[in-house]
């Protein structure tokens, strides 16, 4: 029998998510491509982390020691062709596709769907009272990818407005380009980009 | 259930040098020093502003990082505060401390 794996471990290549729940960083590993790179690493938006390396190097950081990074919603910015970043994280969950405009959230533990429906700038996703303050909506703005907002569900009937995302008692505005992310009972995740419900 | 953390920590770039944490006294325990377009460094000063003593000086190449883990000779004690100073385009320095 081999032994355990002490923390689990992410592999990225792309801009994304990490977590979006609390979680700790205790080790990145940066895999330097063709090109000089540099992973950064943003926690709600700011930055906490970073490490770059040359062309055809990899630059290895253990924070074990010094008990890591701890965050909230730690989201990844790769630069650098072919460079890969390696995490050792505690508290990962699984993350899903966006739901971005137009298409369908349904969710699974109740079989209730939550439809986008689409308007000349921004689109609106109902959020109803079978949403419990145990749900967390997280927006990503596809664009400049490092705005990174995780609020409880609960906050969003007092018109939260957050990265001009107006979000009245009824429901969130999303503007284009913005992405919205639905957790259940801090364990699953429910995300589809065609209507089918996904849980993890 | 994710671990309990053992050090303070703070993001400092280059464009906004600050103090580490509140004026008092501070233990110094860590600082990876993020090399951005251009050669870069970071100076800590014991004081709370850009002033005082220079404690510890890092340097790093363009495009490279350099991490010094303090924690295992015990930190760098600074009496009146920290303050942490970078340089260089596009420099970040990530600081541990107590």
């Amino acid at each position: 029998m081999i032994s355990t794996q002490l923390h689990p471990r992410l592999t990225k290549t792309a801009d994304g998510f990490l977590t979006l729940d609390a979680s700790r960083i205790v080790s990145v590993t940066l895999f330097g491509g063709t090109t000089d790179s540099s992973a950064l690493i943003y926690d709600l938006g700011s930055n906490v982390f970073g490490v770059s390396a040359l062309a055809l190097t990899s630059n290895k950081i253990d924070l074990s020691r010094l008990g890591g990074i701890a965050g909230q919603a730690f989201w990844l910015d790769i630069t650098g062709s072919g460079a890969i970043v390696y995490i050792e994280c505690d508290g990962i969950q699984a993350i899903h596709a966006a739901i971005t405009s137009g298409q369908t959230l349904v969710a699974a533990d109740n079989g209730k769907g939550y439809t986008v429906t689409s308007g000349t700038s921004t689109h609106r996703l109902p959020l109803t009272s079978a949403i419990s303050a145990n749900y967390r909506v997280a927006f990503w703005n596809q664009s400049s990818g490092d705005q990174t907002i995780l609020v409880p569900v609960a906050q969003l009937g007092n018109g939260l407005v957050l990265n001009n995302v107006e979000a009245p008692a009824d429901g969130v505005i999303l503007n284009q380009n913005e992405a919205v992310f639905f957790k259940f009972d801090g364990v699953r995740w429910v995300a589809s980009g065609n209507g089918a419900a996904t849980t993890v | 259930m994710i671990s309990t953390p053992i050090y303070k920590t703070q993001t400092v770039p280059a464009s906004a040098a600050a103090q580490v944490g509140y004026t008092g006294a501070r233990r110094l325990r860590a600082v990876l020093l993020f090399g951005g377009s251009a050669n870069s460094q970071v100076e800590f000063k014991n004081a709370a502003t850009d002033t005082g003593t220079v404690l510890l000086s890092v340097n790093a190449l363009a495009g490279t990082s350099i991490f010094v883990d303090l924690s295992k000779v015990g930190g760098i004690d600074f009496g009146t505060a920290i303050y942490c100073k970078p340089a260089g385009t596009g420099a970040i320095a990530y600081v541990w401390y107590e």
